[in-house]
């Protein structure tokens, strides 16, 4: 069948390897794609709802919630707004700490995506487990990777899942040198691990597909951002968080319980890519170098390059955590006392997926009036639908219907989408006769 | 059925390798059944150097090295719609329930790698040769507790403690080859 003349249906009525649950329908007539919609029909949480009423502790408690992947994100962007209302500034001890927690997380996040959901997507296996037969030590070092962020995470929060360690003004509790020092050890073991896997990610075949996209990231003035900085893009945006809504705008599509957002009126990218590509000035030079070595150029428009830049950030995570927690003291004061106060505040960290926004107006009382919460996930849906429609167009239309359904699966896990955390928003509306 | 306080079955066919004894769960709710249940176990199998015992809040921390270096493993975890409260109940791997009855295979997807996909994963890997069983404790029905804001978090009772005791003597001691037993439904009275 000629990709001129194909006309039919292709539906994927759940999504595999993704968080949450999703699904792609298709609709090509005339060997075009008339339509394309990455449906999302998770129940909404209503996250955002839930808030009002509670105080500060409540909502960085409540937020880490949302996600068993990524709660410190939730936490690190929460914490960083209310502080901003109640007047409260962390001492250098505590950024970095919290800066080292969130590293656990990228590295646990990242090391999962990569071995387990998209790796066995370039290599041509139907699972990890699959994978994993033939690639064992590569499976293991990704295991090791994972539970080395998961360490990290414990040590900071408690527990690696939803941890409970954070604080407005800090810490509840500062961890034990000997703590750092034996988790140290095992971080210079993972960075060598952390190279090694750059290199690998470096050598998957992965498919060749350059698009014009927009690349939206933090910045900060000095660090690969993580824990705050300035919204950037690849085409000029330079914006404080607090400015958000001036240029983002967030709406609801029919198709999904999530919301879709644009920048200026078009569909852009947030995540590992689009931190990599407006910040490669950050990275240390001997990573730098060291791409330039593999043959991967960034910045790239291979959203497949994806891959290689979450191996580059557990790089990034891992020396992070190694340089912060170099002669490591527990603080006397692991937090500063934070008063209640009423306003308007905003947050926005680098989560392992991309850019996660934050405001909170609370009452005189530091109790929540209204929250908004605007998630990585729900950033990229409208990009991944053009992707989607670029991708699947270019491997050709005439393809049978299930070398599309795979391809459309991998072009979504490669964004690593956590339907969970979009799907917390309801817009509502009752009509009354 | 052993009973509490017997320490060791002298049988001679005692699995050789280090055995690894996991809770799966939560600090609450009825998720917080597998850590109960090793908490117990803990102090009863005190005077055992062939045992490390951890409780874990997801599968995949079943890879850390302390656990991945077991020769075996027996994970408990809160399990519901198998039978009265306190029922156990013992699976192999890839006996699981296809629906979520454990709690583990229901509350954390974490993207995809449950309790039944960590499982395959470390049966690929080679991990724990001696062999993977997994225990299931029924929960307690739900209650809201904004039904009931006094009722107490979920607890084992001593009969499920001593019938806990038992079955894991069974798999610690028994034959390796052996299923720690199928089944053991809760008595009257239990929680």
């Amino acid at each position: 069948m000629s990709h001129t003349t194909r006309t039919g249906e292709i539906h994927v009525p759940i999504l595999a390897r993704v968080e949450g649950e999703g699904a792609l329908e298709l609709r090509i007539a005339a060997g075009r794609i008339e339509e394309l919609k990455l449906r999302i029909f998770e129940p909404p949480r209503l996250f955002e709802k839930l808030l009002e009423g509670r105080g500060p502790q409540d909502v960085i408690d409540s937020v880490a919630r949302i996600c068993g992947i990524c709660p410190v994100a939730y936490q690190l962007s929460a914490v960083a707004a209310i502080e901003s209302i109640l007047g409260v500034t962390p001492t250098p001890w505590v950024e970095a700490m919290r800066r080292v927690m969130y590293c656990g997380e990228w590295l646990q996040s990242h090391s999962l995506h990569i071995h387990l959901l998209a790796a066995p997507d370039f290599l041509g296996y139907e699972s990890a487990p699959a994978m994993a037969r033939t690639y064992p030590d590569e499976v293991r070092r990704g295991l090791r990777l994972q539970g080395l962020g998961n360490e990290i995470l414990r040590t900071f929060g408690g527990r690696s899942v939803h941890p409970v360690g954070v604080c407005p003004g800090g810490f509840f509790h500062a961890p034990e040198a000997a703590t750092i020092e034996a988790l140290r050890e095992h971080l210079a073991e993972g960075l060598e691990e952390a190279r090694a896997l750059i290199a690998w990610t470096a050598g998957l075949p992965l498919p060749e597909d350059d698009q014009d996209f927009v690349s939206v990231s933090l910045r900060h003035p000095r660090d690969y951002p993580i824990t705050a900085g300035r919204i950037v893009s690849d085409r000029g945006l330079d914006l404080d968080p607090a400015d958000f809504a001036q240029r983002f705008r967030e709406f609801q599509v029919p198709h999904s319980t999530a919301l879709h957002a644009r920048l200026d009126g078009h569909p852009y990218l947030v995540g590992p890519l689009a931190r990599l590509n407006n910040n490669l000035d950050r990275l240390p030079a001997e990573l730098r170098e060291l791409l330039k070595e593999l043959g991967i150029h960034f910045p790239s428009c291979n959203m497949f390059h994806s891959i290689v830049a979450r191996a580059v950030e557990i790089h990034v995570a891992i020396s992070e955590a190694l340089r912060l927690t170099e002669g490591y003291a527990p603080a006397a004061e692991p937090r500063v006392e934070a008063p209640a106060r009423g306003g308007v505040g905003f947050g926005c960290t680098e989560a392992p997926r991309g850019i996660l926004w934050h405001r909170y107006a609370l009452d005189d009382e530091a109790r929540v009036l209204e929250a908004r919460i605007v998630p990585p996930t729900s950033q990229n849906q409208a990009r991944m639908e053009e992707d989607l429609v670029a991708s699947l167009t270019r491997v050709g239309l005439d393809r049978d219907d299930d070398a599309l359904r795979l391809h459309g699966e991998m072009v979504i896990r490669n964004y690593d989408p956590c339907i969970s955390c979009a799907t917390h928003f309801l817009d509502f509306h009752v009509l009354r006769k | 059925m052993t009973e509490p306080g017997v320490t060791r079955e002298e049988s001679g066919e005692r699995p050789a390798g280090r055995a690894h004894l996991v809770g799966l769960g939560s600090p609450h709710g009825g998720d917080r059944l597998g850590w109960l249940a090793v908490e117990a176990l803990r102090e009863a199998l005190a005077g055992r150097d062939d045992i490390n015992i951890d409780c874990l809040a997801q599968p995949v921390d079943l890879f850390l090295p302390r656990v991945a270096s077991s020769e075996r493993v027996l994970l408990i975890d809160a399990m519901r719609g198998r039978g009265p409260p306190g029922t156990l109940e013992a699976f192999a791997p890839g006996e699981l329930p296809e629906t979520a009855a454990l709690a583990c295979l229901s509350s954390l997807s974490s993207h995809g790698l449950d309790l039944a996909g960590t499982l395959a994963l470390a049966e690929t890997l080679g991990l724990f040769p001696g062999g993977i069983r997994i225990l299931g404790i029924e929960m307690p029905a739900e209650i809201p507790k904004e039904a009931d804001p006094e009722m107490p978090e979920p607890c084992l009772n001593e009969a499920t403690r001593r019938r806990l005791h038992a079955a894991v003597l069974g798999w610690l001691d028994g034959d390796a080859h052996r299923d720690i037993g199928p089944r053991w439904p809760a008595g009257p009275g239990v929680p």
